[in-house]
């Protein structure tokens, strides 16, 4: 198990909703 | 250009909130009982810039304190006040029950190491390793990236977090994501009760990596599937 900190682990949990969940509705548009 | 933010019901927060993308405070655009946050912008295509995903974040929080909200996925935008309208009175039934469903909720994220590799129980291995052809190949695909929890409870114990939880969601996973990744919408007046049945799974199972963020807004609750227009 890779060695991760709360707050890597924070940031990554983050990401993954900010990016990736959500309401769909407009446009989507992210660069690269 | 509007760039939007979470979607609330009436009266807005008259708090003031945080600095939304680019730095520029949020307004609220409005129809029936319902609002949207948002930020004029000129840019077309958002970049996913660390302070941009943190203003997100720090404004769709701040619009979560003492209300339901549905947190937009980040980069939505729309040409202008007018459009924003034309979508909420467009989804406003969908939109009110999803509300509803995600009330006095907050989500936590769960993530566990150190698993072992899993196929999905409801796909039959037998019937997806002999074939050659590109279903075959698809359903082999679909078997490493939709795993569920583990089949056997002895493997790992998630029951217990179903106690105070109102959602459950397990995430794909993928290569670059080799953790099992979910999702619980869990009842503020039941979030310490969730992290201490998340404690009893890492007293439990000390050999793998269990952690446990939130509360985030309900992200993964948030999105009722609108691509088939209102009901």
């Amino acid at each position: 198990i890779p060695s991760r900190t709360s707050g890597e682990i924070a940031v990554a949990d983050l990401l993954d909703r900010v990016l990736h969940k959500g309401l769909v509705l407009a446009t989507i548009s992210v660069a690269g | 250009m509007l760039y939007l933010y979470a979607i609330l019901e009436l009266p807005p927060p008259t708090k003031p909130l945080p600095a939304g993308i680019g730095g520029v405070a949020p307004l609220f655009v409005t129809s029936r009982d319902l609002a949207c946050a948002a930020t004029e912008t000129a840019d077309t295509t958002i970049s996913p810039e660390p302070s941009q995903i943190w203003r997100h974040q720090e404004v769709v929080a701040a619009l979560m304190e003492g209300r339901p909200v549905l947190p937009l996925r980040f980069g939505t935008v729309v040409e202008d006040a007018g459009a924003c309208q034309r979508l909420l009175a467009r989804h406003h039934d969908a939109l009110c029950a999803q509300l509803e469903r995600v009330r006095h909720c907050v989500e936590f994220a769960l993530r566990v190491a150190g698993l072992p590799e899993m196929a999905d129980p409801a796909l039959d291995p037998v019937s997806i390793s002999t074939g050659s052809g590109p279903g075959a190949t698809h359903l082999r695909t679909l078997a490493r990236r939709e795993r569920g929890w583990p089949a056997s409870t002895e493997t790992f114990p998630h029951e217990g977090l179903a106690a105070h939880a109102a959602e459950q969601l397990l995430w794909a996973c993928s290569p670059s994501q080799p953790d099992l990744r979910a999702s619980f919408l869990v009842r503020r007046q039941n979030a310490s009760s969730f992290l201490d049945d998340v404690a009893v799974l890492q007293r439990l199972r000390p050999d793998l990596g269990v952690t446990v963020t939130g509360p985030w807004p309900p992200y993964s609750f948030s999105d009722p599937d609108l691509s088939g227009g209102s009901e």
